[in-house]
């Protein structure tokens, strides 16, 4: 057990809180890492259709059809994105910049 | 033959944009959901922009894909608008194809015997539904897209 002043002792005998304040901080900080930003608040949500990379809205129209029991997680990210790509090329649109346009275009990836 | 409207929409006004893009959020004249009603919701048209909650006099939210087309054309020609009536055919066309999708991988399931619709089950469809290099191409943007959103 470490020597720690200013009455810390009293206060629990758990070998926490009788850290240091950086020490406290850092283990603060590898805990914030392993368990994953739940010290840091909840995550912003970020929409499917960015997440993707498309312009057509992931959506849940699979379920409200009732076309099947259940629908994977992929499915309407694979749907959005053929929808997205029909839109384009049956509007005479000109698919082939869209390949160079949709590379620029592509928010980055935040990780 | 790939069932490709032949149209491009000549550069528009900025005055005939601007009722093509209040109709988005405003209530559309085309809603397109006659085999969804009667097993579903009463949602009409394709993907909305959103589900507000809160309505003034309980007017039912029309949902199209007007706002997404346009968001393409912009990626695509950032200086080419389209008409009303050209936006109306375009959004029949994604319902239209939405929905042989949707129905072709519901059999596929059912001749499986599996309850779920996967992007496996989508991607097989699309390459029935779809002629030739249509499909090949549609199948190549599904998997980027699926790609991305698992790595993301």
């Amino acid at each position: 057990m470490e020597a720690v002043g200013d009455g810390v002792r009293n206060r629990s005998k758990s070998p926490r809180f009788h850290l240091r304040v950086s020490q406290r901080w850092t283990l603060a900080l590898a805990a914030k890492k392993v368990v994953g930003r739940k010290l840091g608040g909840p995550k912003k949500p970020v929409p499917r259709s960015v997440k993707a990379g498309l312009q057509f809205l992931v959506s849940r129209y699979l379920e409200n059809g009732r076309h099947a029991q259940r629908v994977g997680t992929g499915t309407p990210v694979y749907l959005a994105a053929v929808l997205g790509y029909l839109a384009a090329e049956a509007g005479g649109f000109n698919y082939l910049p869209l390949l160079d346009l949709a590379n620029n275009y592509l928010p980055p990836l935040s990780q | 033959m790939a069932p490709k409207a032949e149209k491009k929409p000549a550069a528009k006004k900025p005055a005939e944009e601007e009722p093509a893009a209040e109709k988005a959020p405003a209530a559309g004249k085309k809603p397109k959901a006659e085999k969804r009603l009667p097993a579903g919701k009463g949602e009409k048209g394709g993907a909305g922009e959103g589900k507000k909650a809160g309505r003034k006099k309980g007017k039912k939210s029309v949902e199209t894909y007007k706002i997404y087309i346009f968001k393409v054309l912009k990626q695509v020609h950032p200086d080419i608008g389209i008409s009303s009536k050209a936006m109306s055919i375009m959004n029949s066309f994604i319902n239209d194809i939405f929905e042989k999708l949707a129905a072709e991988a519901a059999k596929l399931a059912r001749y499986n015997k599996k309850p779920t619709i996967t992007s496996r089950e989508i991607q097989t469809s699309v390459r029935l539904v779809l002629p030739g290099e249509l499909a090949k191409h549609a199948v190549s943007e599904g998997t980027k897209a699926v790609t991305k959103f698992t790595s993301a």
